[in-house]
């Protein structure tokens, strides 16, 4: 049986002979299966090769310096390596190892959760971020998500339904426009809700006293 | 290995919820691990993770998921403000069984209630020390304690209890991070010369093996990534006059596979018809 997500992507594939989803691209190959690089890697010659799914999570856990990338959505995935995958389910799998969730988030209806909602329902130690209030939150939207230093993904929330975010460029709200600004069919990384990167930074800027 | 050739869920989802990182890389493992053996084993159609401090996170994990019958099972240690209140509210639970936009949501047990979690800390005890006659080995299983993790104090007592009526051990008892029996006082609550301590911990985090080994006197100072794994190859340590054996975290075994599908049957069994009871039973053989 194939699952919707997996006929979704299968079908997509069949359209088109390449995607780009984040960094990475995806190209359809003649004899079957599927090549994921990448996106500034295309064409190399000298690319480590895998075949097996699970290697995207080794390649999405640190950067090329080895550090650890908690947030797979950050710019700066490690390049030199290229995935052989046989069919559209190994694909879907490496692709939810790169960026957790986003395709299946991509294909659906997106359902957007502002910022307010999502600080006023934390409990423990991160209730306090509640007390953000709307222009610091404003000014830590555009640290935390600046898609050249932080993260590719498309923000589809507002800081609440009537506060729109200001420190962040256009395209960053729009899920058809390419974040990298490649030619080409791209699949966004939509952000359906702020992170817990985010609300650990709104617990931070509350606790730190104003100078 | 398939110990449950009976149990089939190809229509069903499985999630299993962690708690992850943003720090340490090696936090999630387990739970990967575990998901992968599942997923390969074929029990459920469709297999997941989420996590706290990761992705996916609780939130965003349905959209990984078509079954319209899911269970989520939670790799924690213990019931606690996770399993009770986090993991609930970011799911958007409401009991046990939530039915929602055409889906069935099973809320199960964290794998660390299960009783079959006895036999991964026999098989850690065993890999550690395997020379080692049991009866001339003090087991030292060790637990957070307080704070957050509440119940993981009661986990770890319900642990030491079981393996004492076992009567294999010289002695087995309780130790904690941050409430008494304190683990750094390892020496003091033991009697035999061996000692063998097993973290009752879902991951090698900072815990196991940086805390634990300080508070041990294995290491003077938390030890920095490139050598963490050395605190568990460095077996047998003489020190305080006894010979102690430290293992790594109960939740790495590959064994706690299993213990996710005893939730996920102790579920229906509390849960469901009797039909699927009478072969969730039957399967119910672990330990």
């Amino acid at each position: 049986m194939e699952y919707r997500i997996t006929g979704k992507l299968r079908t997509l594939l069949e359209a088109e002979r390449r995607l780009f989803f984040g960094e990475i691209q995806i190209d359809r190959l003649e004899g079957g299966g599927y090549a994921v690089t990448h996106h500034r890697d295309a064409g190399r010659g000298d690319l480590i090769l895998h075949n097996d799914a699970y290697a995207a999570r080794e390649i999405a856990k640190f950067d090329a310096a080895g550090n650890y990338r908690p947030l797979k959505s950050a710019p700066n995935l490690q390049r030199g390596w290229k995935l052989i995958l046989p069919d559209a389910e190994s694909l879907r799998l490496a692709l939810d190892f790169f960026y957790p969730a986003m395709l299946g988030t991509w294909l659906g209806t997106p359902r957007p959760v502002h910022l307010r909602e999502t600080l006023n329902r934390q409990t423990g130690m991160y209730r306090v971020a509640a007390k953000l209030m709307d222009p610091e939150a404003d000014r830590l939207i555009g640290e935390v998500c600046d898609p050249k230093a932080k993260c590719l993904k498309t923000i589809l929330w507002r800081i609440d339904e009537h506060t729109p975010i200001t420190t962040l460029p256009p395209e960053k709200f729009d899920l058809h426009a390419d974040l990298l600004g490649r030619t080409g069919r791209c699949m966004s990384l939509p952000c359906e809700e702020a992170c817990n990167v985010l609300v650990a930074a709104a617990r931070e800027v509350v606790k730190t006293p104003a100078e | 290995m398939n110990t449950k050739p009976l149990f089939r869920k190809p229509d069903s989802a499985l999630i299993i919820a962690g708690h992850g990182s943003t720090l340490n890389p090696d936090s999630s493992d387990p739970t990967h691990l575990h998901a992968r053996t599942l997923r390969e084993r074929g029990v459920f159609g469709e297999v997941a993770v989420c996590f706290w401090k990761e992705e996916p996170s609780f939130r965003q994990v349905f959209r990984m998921i078509d079954a319209t019958e899911i269970y989520i099972v939670p790799n924690f240690i213990s019931e606690g403000y996770f399993t009770k209140t986090v993991l609930p509210r970011e799911l958007g639970l409401d009991a046990a069984v939530t039915v929602r936009e055409g889906k069935t949501i099973n809320y199960c047990d964290p794998v660390g209630n299960h009783p079959n979690m006895t036999r991964l800390i026999l098989q850690r005890a065993q890999e550690v020390a395997p020379d080692l006659a049991p009866e001339e080995v003090s087991l030292v299983i060790v637990g957070h304690g307080t704070g957050l993790n509440e119940n993981s104090a009661r986990a770890v007592r319900a642990q030491v209890e079981r393996i004492q009526e076992l009567g294999r051990f010289g002695e087995v008892v309780d130790a904690f991070m941050e409430e008494t029996p304190n683990v750094a006082d390892w020496d003091k609550i033991t009697t035999r010369q061996n000692v063998v301590i097993v973290p009752f911990f879902i991951a090698d985090g900072l815990h196991s093996y940086e805390d634990i080994p300080v508070l041990l006197g294995v290491e003077s100072a938390p030890t920095g990534a490139a050598s963490r794994q050395d605190v568990f190859r460095r077996n047998p340590y003489r020190i305080r006059g006894r010979q102690l054996f430290y293992g790594s975290a109960i939740g790495t075994s590959p064994l706690l596979a299993d213990v996710i599908l005893d939730q996920v049957i102790a579920f229906d069994a509390h849960n469901r018809d009797p039909l699927t009871t009478g072969s969730a039973r039957d399967a119910l053989t672990l330990v």
